[in-house]
This record gives C-alpha cells, sequence and structure tokens, in this order.
C-alpha cells in the first residue's frame, strides 16, 4: 500500500516537472523559424536562448530526476 | 560581425533523433566521468554539418544551466568551494573572451573551414594529451589492484602553500590553505580559453585544482561547475550577441544530456574507479581519431595542401563520422553495462543478506 502510494507520488513529480518541459519544447518546435531569427540577430537578443536555457534546465532536469527516481534506477547507497 | 551567412542546418526528424542520441550519449560520459561530456557533443555535431564555431557557442549555452543545477545540487552535500570556483571563474572568463575573440577572428579571415580546422586541430592535440594521461593513469590504478583514488596532495601543491606573496593571498577551505590569486590566475584563464575552443574547459580546470592547488578532486570536480556555470554565461554572452548560438540544436542536446547524465552519475556508484578512467580514455582515442581524419579535408578547402577530389573528401568525412558513431555507441553500451551489471549484483547481494537475516 505505502510503496503504491510512493510510487505514484514519484509519477505525480515526474507528470509536475514534465508537462511544463513538453511545453517548452513544444513552444521551441512551433516557433522555430522566429527562435532562429532572434538568435542570429545576435544583440541584446542573447536573453532570449539564455532565459529559455535556463527554464528548460530547471523543469527538464526535475523532470529526468524524478523519471529515474520513479523507475527504481538509484545510486548505491 | 555578420553572423547571417552562418549555416544554421536544417533539422530533420533524423538530425533531431542523431542530437537527441548524441546528447543522451554525452550527458551519459559526462556523469559517468564527472565532466567532458562536450568532447562528443562538439564534434558529433560537427560531423552532422554544424560550423565549427556554432557547434561550441550552442554547446556552451548547452552546459551552463545544467553546470548551475548541478553545482547546487553538490553545494548541498559540502563538495562546493564557492569561493575558490568564483576566483578561478573570473580569469576563466577573461580567458572565455580571448578564446572567443580568436574564434570569431579565424572565422571572419578563414571562414567555416579555418574555423573547422582550429577546433578539429585543438581536439586532437587536447584528447592526445588528456587522454594518454587518463589510460596511463587507469592502467596504474588497474595494476596497483586498489578499488580507491588515494588522495595526494603534491609536490607542486605543496609548494604553492608554501608560496607567500603579500596582498596577492585568499583562504582556500577545500585546500586548508593559503593561496595566491596570482596562481589562481593563469589557471582560471587556461581553462576558460579551452572551453571557448573546444567546449570543454575542465579537462585543464579539474586537474589543476587538484595538482596544483592541492583541492580534493571530489571538490575540485564540484566546484568546477562554479567555474563552468560563470565561464558558460559569459560565454554564451559572448558567442549569443555574434548571433553563433542556435538555440535548437542546444535545447535537443539538453534534452538527451540530462537524461544520460544522471543515468551516468548513478553508474559511478557501481563501478571500480580505473573502469571511470578506461571508458574516458578509450572515447577520447575514438573521438580523437574521428577528428583527425577529417584534418587533410579543412586544410584542402583553404587551400593549404593540394585539392583533394570531392569522393576522397567525402570519404574522409564518412569515416570520421562511422568513428564517431562507433565512439558513441561502445561508449554507450560500457557505461550502461557497467551501470546495469552492477545494479543486478547489488541486488542480488542485498537479496542473499536480506535472506540471512531472515534466516536468523
Amino acid at each position: 500500500m505505502a510503496n503504491t502510494k510512493t510510487n505514484s507520488s514519484a509519477w505525480g513529480k515526474v507528470a509536475l516537472y514534465g508537462i511544463p518541459t513538453v511545453v517548452l519544447y513544444a513552444g521551441l518546435y512551433r516557433f522555430e523559424a522566429q527562435m532562429i531569427e532572434i538568435c542570429r540577430q545576435g544583440h541584446w537578443n542573447f536573453i532570449v536562448p539564455i532565459a529559455f536555457a535556463f527554464a528548460i534546465s530547471y523543469f527538464h532536469g526535475g523532470f529526468t530526476s524524478s523519471f529515474w527516481d520513479a523507475l527504481g534506477i538509484k545510486a548505491k547507497n | 560581425m555578420d553572423a547571417t551567412s552562418l549555416n544554421f542546418i536544417d533539422l530533420t526528424l533524423t538530425n533531431i533523433a542523431f542530437l537527441l542520441f548524441v546528447g543522451f550519449v554525452g550527458g551519459l560520459v559526462s556523469g559517468f566521468i564527472g565532466s567532458g561530456g562536450a568532447f562528443v557533443l562538439t564534434p558529433a555535431m560537427m560531423s552532422m554539418g554544424v560550423p565549427g564555431i556554432v557547434a561550441v557557442a550552442s554547446n556552451i549555452c548547452h552546459k551552463f544551466p545544467k553546470a548551475l543545477v548541478g553545482a547546487i545540487k553538490r553545494a548541498k552535500y559540502g563538495q562546493v568551494d564557492l569561493k575558490l570556483g568564483l576566483i578561478l571563474g573570473v580569469s576563466a572568463e577573461a580567458g572565455m573572451l580571448y578564446g572567443a575573440n580568436i574564434q570569431q577572428m579565424i572565422k571572419e579571415r578563414l571562414g567555416d573551414a579555418g574555423s573547422n580546422l582550429y577546433v578539429s586541430a585543438a581536439f586532437v592535440v587536447v584528447l592526445g594529451i588528456v587522454g594518454t594521461w587518463v589510460l596511463l593513469d587507469a592502467w596504474k590504478l588497474y595494476r596497483s589492484g586498489t578499488t580507491q583514488e588515494e588522495e595526494r596532495v603534491t609536490r607542486l601543491a605543496k609548494w604553492v602553500h608554501k608560496l607567500h606573496i603579500p596582498g596577492t593571498m585568499f583562504y582556500c577551505k577545500s585546500a586548508k590553505a593559503h593561496i595566491s590569486w596570482l596562481v589562481t590566475i593563469p589557471i582560471g584563464f587556461a581553462t576558460g580559453m579551452l572551453a571557448a575552443t573546444i567546449a570543454v574547459g575542465g579537462f585543464v580546470g579539474v586537474p589543476a585544482m587538484h595538482y596544483i592547488l592541492g583541492v580534493p578532486s571530489l571538490m575540485a570536480s564540484a566546484s568546477e561547475l562554479v567555474i563552468a556555470f560563470v565561464m558558460g554565461l559569459g560565454g554564451t554572452i559572448k558567442y549569443g550577441w555574434g548571433g553563433f548560438v542556435d538555440i535548437r540544436l542546444a535545447m535537443i542536446i539538453l534534452a538527451g544530456s540530462l537524461f544520460g547524465i544522471q543515468l551516468g552519475a548513478i553508474g559511478t556508484t557501481y563501478v571500480k574507479p580505473f573502469m571511470i578512467k578506461v571508458v574516458m580514455g578509450v572515447i577520447m582515442a575514438l573521438v580523437l581519431f574521428s577528428r583527425g581524419f577529417v584534418i587533410p579535408v579543412y586544410l584542402s578547402e583553404l587551400g593549404w595542401i593540394t585539392p583533394m577530389a570531392a569522393e576522397t573528401a567525402q570519404l574522409f568525412k564518412n569515416i570520421s563520422l562511422g568513428i564517431m558513431l562507433f565512439a558513441l555507441v561502445s561508449g554507450a553500451a560500457i557505461v550502461l553495462h557497467a551501470l546495469f551489471s552492477g545494479m543486478l549484483e547489488h541486488r542480488r547481494q542485498q537479496g542473499i543478506l536480506e535472506e540471512s537475516a531472515v534466516a536468523d
């Protein structure tokens, strides 16, 4: 019982981080041409790739960590 | 700086799948050996036709937020020397800007072929030196039969600890000694310059902190994340200002890399230290040959050697890509095999222990 609870909370965490990750990647795919143009123009536009990288790193980092955890792949103590 | 003439490649499904796979293996290797997955990522992107400068810039962009996340995580375990990381980070930033300027100057004067030649030649030299050193170290560890690396303070580090230059000293808690920032400046500068050239500054930073400053290797690799963040942020601003960051490439390799890096880090807890070095050395050697094979092509494109027939140039490029793919697949196979066989063995032993506990 406790095991099922732990497992469902682990998958809940996967979803919590996974959904924003998917949204960010879908946005990048949808607005690919605009993003390339912004990057190519350079100058103050450098803020866009940096902000994007931070956002994806935060959500995707949380997602992958909870994903391997939920699958039971953990470090040896 | 005219970035509009740059070749931002078209992303097909095959390209995306390849980048995800490369990112995953790069992350796997990074997590397994502590740092340096970019030595797989930059050449792999170049094998796809991405110009060297864009490959380096996009790589740096995917690395710095990852370094921040990693640094915060390891700071919680008390492994990060923040002061040392920031002090080295400042001079690394200067090295990064200087290195990026050289990259852009080469790109302006010699075009993509010159940029590719510069990055590839730097890879061959650095991987040749570091790869040989790593394999020799692995061999020594294997022969000694020890399962743990001994943490010795080198003679050079002891000398650095004794050195006293008034007005330049600061206390380094990880080395438990006062160190002059006149010693840290060249280390940071070289780390930054290498990062701007091949996107892997850790090849200089981590060994230098350990062997020259006397910082324990675990703390050196953790504090390197602070340097990687500081210079990565600066490098991304610099390359981003010039319009060289391809955000699509950066984010796709980040996607694969974040899966790989955690799996690789878990893998280290199941293997002996020499195995980590064997994996690192073998992949380095393969990547070195992969880059080495395309150097004649770039030399020919620049007209510095007798021009090569198109078929011959393509053959060299195909061989280079083939070796790179072999390096990626074999690297992933070794790490995953080590991880899963280690996990199975650990679970088997846990099972035996539990059974004997029940029997008692």
